[in-house]
């Protein structure tokens, strides 16, 4: 082993803590619990929807009644009641304000918890927030500023009122509400979400961001975000994702779809800082995501990048569809797991374009009773003349009571196709250890370092606000974990 | 990935009308006299095929073969059919030792007599069975090897006695003969301990054949364990088969396959390291063309501390050929220092050529070293224009770098003659595509 029994019993006083993990006590307007059709006309009409969109809710809903869970994933997941659920919870009192002044004192002193500077960033030139608090779009900063870029960066419900066209278009079109069960669910009850659009040849002026916060107790978040990238414009989007600390679970099923024009290109991060559960694997988020991005247009380029460390469970696979010739499809994942939480994330790299290439960068590292899985498809089809990929997936296990497990899918059928693979698995050495201690640096901070430095090929992906904050969440994430 | 998520429970009801005509012709074993363990193993096999029917490609593991073209009236089983001691195959090495089956039953006759220190038992001469024969783990997860044992007659225990060496090689050859037989043969080869022996596993016939075979290998403690397979048998052939190779302490087994010849085939290897200080390798050469489809399936179980584990796989796919490679390093948590070392390499030839490979890593001990790498391309055009500069013709130049590309994986292999023979078969294969190309 490692580490010592000594270390490992120094470790074991401290508590983990979980710093996001408190609750905000604010009127929530709740519709009943459980799930039905009524629920979900009464989730459209308090959104004001028009009729299609509650067609099309429906739609899906009947088709999610026929619909069985996914069993493949090398997850234990417990029965999900889905009538045990509220399916719809928005803050009360807010007619959508019109500056963060407007806004719920509470609310904002939420996000100051969570580290989001909603004021300060106002000042300073930085990033737009939408923040998301439970179902509802509380605030969006920066509006202005982007509707002059001609950028629209609203509330997908918003976006149903006002650009229905556009929503009409695009939404379902990557993830169609016949693709699984979560997604199928989410088309049926997503109560918010996100839209941005990019217009023809804009280069966006700022990284866009939406803060995801589950608060209310029982609620399922299901929001939606729709991205569409045009010929040749840029976009970098970040997502974060807390939620308070509760004993039961609660169920997190979005949907994400990106879309690139020619020559467009679309950067989205995410860090993912769910609650986990506690040391016992009670309660946590079952983040349940389907995200998908489609590179349609010649040239255009698709990149996500995530640091997974919250959630009981993550069932995950932002993916790339390379339809475009000579389009690029990109992969950079952190996972970590520690205590009882469960991973099984990675990717799906479709090519059918000509030239098309893909990378995909898979970091696992388990610790505690953990289990982490990376599973990745990879897809050449055989039109897809000379087209690329390059896989890396690297396990760092720390103690031995975790998993770590990689599964990867590949599928060629155009002979002029290069594809790579390549996995290790390891743990942190007993000699990284001893130099760090003999340089005086503590174990937990000497553990942190080699993670970060076994990470730092994904981290060094994210956008610089992002960064800072995934390194100390791959600090906290670990804590406990030693020995 | 998500072709997976329907495991549809709504056509089980029809899956077991379908596997009904694969039963059918078991009928005939009825009244054998088989001893009470085969006949009791036979009636398990039979109630879980029943059940489940042949894999779909909707079952984890079974994405990428669709057996569904497969159709029990294509085949028969206790096929009538005979080959004259003239006609079989000259012995694979000069020096061997010989047992020979004819669809599945052993023929004495056909034979050479076997050497001090190994005794071969037939399957139904066997009434106490040791644990290992008689039990064959979970026949859910594999419709197959509950079909084998639904069929179980045929088939034979080689035991090699401790502390002995055998010095010359065993050859076993399947003969297939007659009309499309189907085959369910059953085979416990076991190496006791401290003892050492080669054997060459071949499979050959002609015309249509069904081979469906479990093959258990034993090695106990410090056993040195040899296993060569050919698969020599013609394009209509199908080959299904398991083997499952079961280390004890210290002991050291050596795997290889190759194929060529069948219409379709699944060879599912394990490898289990029950013990601790155990080496256990497997390898394999694949050479398909039109329509043929072959999957390599392979699991290395580490159970215990300081063991080591090596697949090493490559191929070639030409025409429309497909070949699927799967291969799980499975590292449980007591097995600490363990090495796991997984690589497949495929090469495609033409533009309908298809590969698939799912090398997977499960690991719950974190004082491991494992990897993996796989790679699927074509030949590399720098090279052919190289050797073409030289002067070399196009199609003997393509031939030359795919002969060096699959030969790098019987450099392992520790005796020579049993390299040669692998490497006269990755030759012969390659030399029909220049003919044609020639022609």
């Amino acid at each position: 082993m490692p580490i010592s029994n000594e270390t490992r019993q120094t470790v074991a006083e401290l508590d983990r803590k979980y710093e996001a993990g408190f609750i905000t006590d604010i009127e929530t307007d709740l519709a009943p619990k459980g799930l039905n059709e009524d629920i979900i006309r009464l989730i459209s009409s308090k959104k004001g929807e028009p009729e299609w969109m509650l067609e099309q809710r429906l739609k899906a809903y009947r088709h999610w009644l026929t619909m069985p869970e996914p069993q493949w994933a090398k997850l234990r997941i417990p029965a999900i009641d889905y009538q045990d659920a509220y399916y719809y919870a928005a803050p009360k009192n807010i007619d959508r304000p019109k500056s963060l002044d407007e806004v719920d004192p509470k609310l904002l002193e939420t996000y100051k918890k969570l580290g989001i500077p909603l004021r300060e960033q106002e000042m300073l030139a930085g990033v737009a927030v939408d923040a998301v608090f439970d179902s509802v779009s509380v605030v969006t900063t920066f509006r202005e500023k982007l509707h002059s870029a001609g950028v629209i960066f609203c509330s997908i419900s918003e976006a149903v009122k006002e650009y229905p066209e556009l929503i009409k278009k695009y939404m379902g079109s990557v993830v169609p509400y016949t693709d699984n069960k979560h997604a199928c669910l989410n088309a049926a009850v997503f109560t918010d979400g996100t839209f941005v659009y990019i217009p023809e040849g804009v280069r966006c002026p700022m990284e866009l961001s939406t803060y995801f916060r589950i608060n209310e107790a029982k609620t399922g978040q299901f929001e939606r975000t729709l991205i569409v990238a045009e010929k040749g414009s840029y976009v970098s989007y970040l997502e974060g994702c807390t939620a308070p600390k509760r004993d039961e679970n609660q169920m997190h099923a979005a949907v994400v779809e990106l879309i690139a024009m020619d020559d467009a290109e679309i950067k989205y991060s995410t860090v993912q800082n769910w609650y986990p559960g506690d040391e016992e694997g009670r309660g946590g988020i079952y983040n349940f995501v389907t995200k998908r991005g489609i590179c349609k247009g010649k040239r255009s380029k698709i990149s996500w990048t995530q640091v997974e460390t919250g959630s009981a469970i993550t069932w995950k696979y932002p993916s790339c569809i390379l339809l475009g010739d000579d389009s690029v499809g990109e992969f950079y994942s952190v996972a970590i797991t520690n205590n009882h939480q469960q991973a099984d994330t990675g990717t799906k790299m479709i090519h059918i374009g000509k030239n098309t290439k893909s990378r995909i960068v898979s970091k696992g590292i388990s610790a505690g009773k953990s289990d982490n899985t990376y599973r990745g498809l990879v897809r050449i089809s055989g039109k897809a003349e000379k087209a690329r990929n390059y896989t890396q997936c690297d396990s760092l296990l720390i103690g031995h009571t975790c998993g770590a497990h990689t599964v990867p899918y590949i599928e060629n059928r155009s002979p002029s196709a290069t594809l790579e693979h390549e996995a290790t698995t390891s743990k942190v050495s007993e000699d990284q250890l001893f130099y760090c201690r003999s340089r005086g640096i503590p174990d937990e901070e000497a553990l942190t370092l080699i993670v970060n430095g076994f990470c730092r090929e994904v981290l060094q992906h994210l956008p610089m606000e992002f960064a800072v904050e995934a390194q100390k969440l791959v600090a906290i994430s670990l804590e406990g974990s030693v020995g | 990935m998500a072709q997976a998520a329907v495991h549809s429970f709504k056509t089980e009801t029809l899956q077991r009308e379908e596997a009904m005509p694969w039963l059918a012709p078991a009928a005939v074993l009825g009244g054998d006299n088989a001893p009470a363990w085969i006949a009791a193993l036979r009636e398990t096999g039979a109630a879980s095929f029943a059940a489940t029917g042949l894999p779909t490609p909707a079952w984890e593991g079974w994405q990428y073969t669709n057996l569904r073209p497969l159709t029990p009236e294509a085949f028969t089983f206790d096929a009538a059919g005979d080959v004259a001691a003239q006609d079989l195959p000259a012995p694979l090495l000069k020096d061997s030792h010989r047992i020979v089956l004819v669809n599945g039953r052993l023929r004495p006759d056909l034979g050479t007599p076997l050497p001090d220190g190994v005794k071969l038992t037939p399957l139904m001469e066997i009434s106490e069975p040791e644990e290992e024969l008689a039990t064959v783990g979970s026949l859910a997860q594999s419709p197959l090897l509950a079909l084998n044992c639904a069929y179980m007659r045929d088939g034979f225990v080689l035991d090699i006695a401790p502390h002995r060496d055998i010095a010359r090689p065993i050859e076993i050859l399947f003969m297939s003969a007659g009309n499309s037989p189907a085959v369910y043969p059953r085979v416990l080869y076991r190496f006791g301990e401290n003892s050492g022996a080669t054997l060459l596993e071949r499979h050959a016939g002609e015309g249509m054949a069904l081979t469906n075979l479990y093959a258990g290998i034993v090695l106990k403690a410090a056993a040195r364990g040899r296993y060569y397979r050919f698969i020599d048998e013609n394009g209509d052939a199908v080959h299904v088969s398991r083997t499952v190779a079961r280390s004890h302490k210290s002991s050291d087994f050596q795997g290889f396959s190759s194929v060529s010849g069948v219409a379709a085939g699944r060879q599912e290897f394990g490898l289990e390291l029950l013990d601790s200080g155990i080496s256990s390798s497997i390898g394999g050469v694949y050479m398909l063309k039109g329509r043929q489809s072959h999957d390599f399936t392979i699991l290395a179980d580490h159970f215990e501390k300081d063991g080591t584990s090596v697949q090493h796989f490559k191929g070639v796919i030409d025409d429309q050929a497909r070949a699927v490679f799967q291969g799980k390093i499975h590292v449980h948590r007591p097995a600490q220092k363990t090495d796991g070392y997984q690589s497949h390499h495929a090469l495609l030839l033409s533009d309908q050529a298809e590969a698939s490979a799912k090398p997977e890593l499960e690991i719950y001990a974190d004082d491991v070293k494992c990897s993996h790498g796989a790679t699927a391309g074509m030949l590399d055009t720098d090279a052919l224009f190289y050797l073409q500069s030289r002067g070399i013709p196009a199609a003997e130049a393509k031939a030359l770098l795919v002969h060096s590309f699959l030969s790098e994986t019987l450099e392992k292999i520790t005796r020579d003659d049993v390299r040669a023979l692998y490497a006269a078969r990755i030759a012969a294969w390659l030399n029909a595509p220049v003919e044609e190309a020639a022609a």
